[in-house]
């Protein structure tokens, strides 16, 4: 199925309440868990660190940084892939911007639930 | 145009899936070509009537149901068409054994109905269906079109209610039936003052009559005297067969040995198709 008919079918798919409800209540529980690690980061109780064990993405990642011009390629294709401007990219903003990217295509919701944690986080003490 | 008829009534288990099931393979095995819709919620009755819910929802389960009855109302429904082609509207339609072909129910009827609340303007909130049968069904040429409503007023009612425009409402021998009745007609009259849509009451078909009762028999009589332009030619004997045949996804007509009840019901089904067919042609 082309891309433009799958979208056309997820923006025209209706559903059952009782399993909308479920997603709804889903992602409204991830949502708390997000706003609540995120105070803790303020807090300075965790850090802002994530970390993997991976063996080929640490030496695909440390390779790239040997062929700057690649990892250039790279970080634009990404930011363009989501959309973002065209800007600077780096070790750690290459691998953000593929989390990113993976996450949205895995599942739309839990990038709605981040999006939502860090705005309320943010308009909290306005 | 095909004749449309939809079977309506505000109140569940009075028969509207059977009737609409045996009034189609009546008016099929009469020569009419016969297209059977179900808007009357997600369990998806009427394909179970013909045996064909499992592949319904097979594909339901593995999300390749779509498009579907419920993606017809929406705002892209013409896009759709136009990037899928014939194809999309052919998606829909499921052939049955008995000669009648039906677009099945989808659990998108569900969420469906409330994205219709949201639409602000009442005549676009209850004309989607109409314009997709006048667009996109009449032109593959069915002599009769027969929809299953919800057994409640909702927007997906007023949709099948807006298309059709003529109301089969069949009745069990009951006080509730007949006061239902009473308050379909007054909200017939209210669509018709309100929105400028005349919304006839084709038939009133008397339904699971056990005509051994006295009751029965005073219960159709008064129908008869409140509805005698609507009242149906034959009442529809209380039969155990017509269960039995529904649960095993197939109605009396595919019957081998019908019992004398049964074979009573076909004999009513037939005049009353051919009776409908006649009214709702008159329009």
């Amino acid at each position: 199925m082309d891309d433009e008919i799958e979208e056309l079918k997820q923006q025209t798919s209706q559903g059952d309440r009782l399993d909308e409800a479920n997603a709804e209540q889903n992602r409204h529980a991830l949502k708390s868990s997000i706003l609540e690690e995120l105070e803790r980061i303020e807090a300075g109780d965790e850090q802002k660190v994530v970390s993997v064990w991976d063996g080929p993405m640490a030496a695909l990642v440390r390779a790239l940084e040997k062929h700057p011009d690649q990892l250039e390629k790279l970080g634009h294709s990404l930011q363009d892939e989501l959309g973002v401007d065209e800007g600077e990219v780096d070790r750690s903003e290459v691998i953000r911007l593929a989390l990113r990217l993976g996450l949205r295509t895995a599942s739309t919701e839990v990038v709605e639930a981040t999006r939502e944690a860090v705005s309320d986080q943010a308009t909290k003490n306005l | 145009m095909s004749a449309r008829v939809a079977s309506f009534l505000d109140k569940g288990g009075t028969g509207k899936t059977t009737s609409i099931a045996h009034l189609g393979v009546a008016l099929a095995e009469q020569g009419h070509d016969v297209l059977l819709i179900d808007l009357a919620g997600k369990q998806g009755d009427l394909a179970k009537s013909f045996g064909v819910w499992e592949n319904v929802q097979t594909s339901i389960e593995g999300d390749d149901a779509w498009p579907n009855i419920s993606t017809v109302f929406d705002d892209a429904w013409e896009t759709i068409v136009e990037k899928l082609g014939d194809e999309a509207v052919e998606e829909l339609i499921v052939q049955t054994d008995e000669g009648v072909d039906l677009i099945p129910a989808h659990p998108g009827l569900d969420t469906l109905d409330a994205e219709l609340g949201n639409i602000d303007d009442a005549s676009d909130r209850y004309s989607r269906f109409q314009h997709f049968l006048d667009d996109y069904i009449d032109p593959l040429g069915y002599d009769a079109i027969l929809i299953d409503l919800p057994g409640m007023t909702t927007n997906v009612t007023y949709n099948g209610l807006w298309a059709a425009q003529n109301v089969l409402a069949p009745v069990e021998m009951g006080p509730f039936e007949a006061e239902q009745v009473g308050a379909l007609r007054e909200d017939l009259a209210k669509v018709e003052a309100n929105f400028d849509i005349s919304v006839d009451l084709a038939m009133v078909l008397p339904n699971k009559v056990d005509s051994r009762t006295k009751l029965a028999g005073e219960y159709l009589d008064a129908y008869q005297e409140e509805y005698p332009e609507a009242i149906a030619p034959e009442y529809v004997p209380s039969s155990q067969d017509i269960r039995n045949a529904t649960e095993q996804g197939q109605s009396i007509f595919a019957l081998e040995n019908p019992s004398g009840t049964a074979r009573e019901a076909r004999e009513a089904y037939r005049t009353n198709a051919e009776a409908l067919i006649e009214r709702v042609s008159e329009d």
